[in-house]
């Protein structure tokens, strides 16, 4: 039985290289042993691979520099560092966007809506007129959700009579209305 | 700290010579081969734990020599690529050691350093195949293809 000659070529060219496993390398051993052409052409392989090597492994040997330690523990303890300074970071940015949020929330009075269809009536201290008044400080300032700016807003349009918040569908905004 | 430190000064030790070799290859210059050597070991230092999941040590650092090669040949361009390298005039030149080197040398680079990687620094092909992110089988077949060019150059096909 032979090996067809690709696969003869490719297992000479391991065994030149030291690619082939023992027991295949011993296999090959028995195969070529009766087999003169086949022995010559691993003897030629084998020329071309030693030619290579030699050459590939040419020039001086390599002059290694001393174990950089230094260097490396200062790269390590530079990385731990920034890792620190990292994470302290982050958790300061998280901090402030809570007190954000949190400012934003409590910046105004939050208007007593109980939903579409409700009027909604804000009685001012003394209870002597009805009307659509902010019950927050005057010293606060309105928050960016708050509800305040609206109420200024209406405030501001307030006409002599006494008003009411009408909401009437959630799908549109509160009005002002008349109070009848 | 000093457990990792010791483990790579033992990597430093017995794999440092032959990485150097390698980058000198790469990128054609000592200085710059000295310099990726020891960054290098910064980044082998950084993925320690790697180390336990790689086929072995000097493959590992290898890949990581060899990333760090590439990236800094394609940075710069005074750097020789090792093609050039290999056709350096030699100071007595052998005719035949000449042709070989000539026939290296015109080697596609991704034989030339198969090639390399087995027979100058001793690597496995499993090891090869590792430390360039590829399957065994192309790292035979690269192989095979760089020595059947080299018998032809040789004139013995």
């Amino acid at each position: 039985m032979n090996i067809d000659p690709e696969t003869l070529e490719r297992l000479l060219t391991d065994r030149a290289l030291g690619g082939l496993p023992p027991d295949t390398e011993a296999l090959l051993a028995v195969y070529l042993a009766d087999r003169a052409d086949a022995r010559a052409l691993g003897e030629r392989i084998g020329e071309a691979v030693v030619g290579a090597k030699a050459v590939l492994a040419d020039g001086e040997p390599a002059r290694v520099p001393p174990f950089p330690a230094d260097v490396l523990r200062a790269r390590v303890t530079a990385r731990r560092r920034w890792a620190v300074v990292g994470k302290i970071t982050g958790l300061a940015a998280c901090v402030l966007i809570g007190v954000g949020l949190h400012a934003a929330w409590v910046g105004g009075p939050r208007p007593v809506v109980e939903g579409p269809g409700s009027t909604t009536w804000v009685h001012r201290p003394d209870n002597t007129d009805i009307s659509l008044r902010p019950v927050v400080a005057e010293t606060q300032r309105p928050g960016f959700w708050s509800g305040r700016q609206w109420y200024e807003r209406a405030e501001q349009n307030r006409s002599e009579r006494s008003q009411r918040v009408i909401w009437d569908s959630p799908i549109r905004r509160p009005r002002i209305g008349a109070a009848t | 700290m000093d457990e990792s430190m010791n483990r790579l000064r033992g990597l430093y030790a017995e794999h440092g010579p032959a990485l150097l070799r390698y980058l000198r290859r790469l990128t054609g210059q000592a200085e710059s081969a000295e310099d990726l050597l020891q960054e290098t070991f910064v980044q082998a230092l950084k993925g320690l734990e790697r180390l336990d999941a790689a086929l072995s040590p000097k493959a590992w650092l290898f890949a990581i020599a060899r990333h760090l090669g590439i990236n800094a040949r394609q940075r710069r361009r005074d750097m020789l690529p090792l093609a050039e390298e290999m056709l350096r005039p030699q100071e007595r030149p052998d005719p035949r050691r000449e042709e070989v080197r000539e026939a290296i040398a015109a080697l596609p680079e991704k034989q030339r350093e198969a090639l390399q990687l087995r027979l100058a620094e001793g690597l496995s092909y499993e090891e090869i195949a590792q430390a360039l992110d590829i399957p065994v089988g192309t790292v035979r077949s690269r192989l095979h293809a760089a020595v059947k060019s080299l018998r032809e150059a040789m004139g013995q096909e």
